[in-house]
């Protein structure tokens, strides 16, 4: 069914989910179907071959994609919504990982180009870092705070399978420790063996978190089949 | 925005009418982005100059297609609109601006 449509509506619908994905539900549902809406009507309008009207659209995807994350932030401040964030800090964590990752490799890049003089795109970049990496793991401090105080682990992990709990705390953990690597890198030569160390679990952590994915993924496969 | 809705009341508009509408009026090639569009018109309908709701649902499956949200100017937009200073005319080439 979906691979009938032309790949423009079918972007417009995939990056329609990314921004709304995990926003309140109705507003998430409502952007939705409204841009499902918008891409059907303007299939329908078209006078042009397939290729031509997937363009357009993804043009006007492209370009509007700005304006998506600055609605999805408005949505955010909407009452509540930073409790929710602690109960379900994956979004938050995910996302600022995503932006941190340009970040780093943008800073690696003028590191290796500035040895010898540092400029000021280095120090606007070294801040970025630092901020997205703090950023990173008050967030996780706080929303493990928050699930130490107001619920029992043992009832949570109950409440779950264990699988799934190992798969969220090796997503976190991996998080952090890229985090804290990231920190690392401006702490004196001393304690490099720390920023190893935080490496060494993340990569640790992210082979768990991908064992685990896969394993649940089967799992979610093999009842699929069976109902 | 407002303004176009209005001019085609009674008729109700929805995403992709205004984006050609508002195409057609600026002399666009482009019609206006997704996120640009919706995120105005949801600014509006939060601040109550726009009343939105999805139309009926077994009209929009006789046609083929999905449900559109259907957008009306209220009492307040209409108040705005009719309060808001009129644009100044742009002087065209070789006039002088008054």
């Amino acid at each position: 069914m979906t691979s009938g449509r032309p790949w423009g509506v079918r972007l417009a619908l995939w990056w329609a989910g990314v921004y709304t994905r995990t926003a309140p539900a109705q507003d998430a549902r409502d952007r939705r179907a409204e841009v499902a809406a918008d891409v059907a009507d303007e299939v329908r309008a078209a006078e042009v071959e397939s290729w031509a009207i997937s363009r357009r659209i993804a043009g006007r995807v492209l370009r509007g994609m700005g304006s998506d994350v600055l609605w999805r932030l408005s949505v955010e401040r909407s009452p509540g919504r930073a409790r929710w964030h602690l109960d379900h800090p994956a979004t938050l964590l995910g996302a600022l990982a995503v932006l941190l990752f340009p970040v780093v490799v943008l800073g690696d890049r003028l590191r290796a180009a500035v040895a010898v003089r540092p400029g000021w795109a280095l120090n606007l970049v070294h801040s970025a870092e630092v901020l997205l990496s703090a950023m990173i793991l008050a967030i996780a401090a706080a929303a493990l705070l928050r699930r130490i105080v107001d619920r029992p682990v043992v009832a949570a992990v109950a409440r779950r399978t264990l699988v799934h709990s190992v798969r969220r705390s090796a997503g976190l953990l991996a998080c952090v420790c890229w985090a804290a690597a990231a920190l690392w890198r401006f702490v004196p030569g001393s304690l490099g063996g720390l920023a190893g160390a935080a490496w060494a679990a993340f990569g640790l952590s992210l082979v768990v978190w991908a064992a685990t994915a896969v394993w649940g993924w089967g799992r979610r496969r093999g009842e699929r089949r069976t109902s | 925005m407002l303004e176009l809705a209005v001019e085609r009341a009674p008729e109700r508009v929805y995403g992709f009418s205004l984006a050609q509408a508002l195409a057609e009026r600026d002399g666009a090639t482009r019609l206006v982005a997704h996120g640009t569009l919706y995120k105005a018109l949801d600014r509006m309908r939060r601040a109550g100059l726009l009343a939105a709701e999805w139309e009926d649902a077994e009209a929009a499956a006789e046609e083929g297609r999905p449900r559109r949200r259907v957008y009306e100017v209220t009492a307040e937009g209409r108040r705005l609109l009719a309060d808001a200073p009129q644009p100044a005319p742009r002087p065209g080439w070789g006039q002088a601006p008054a």
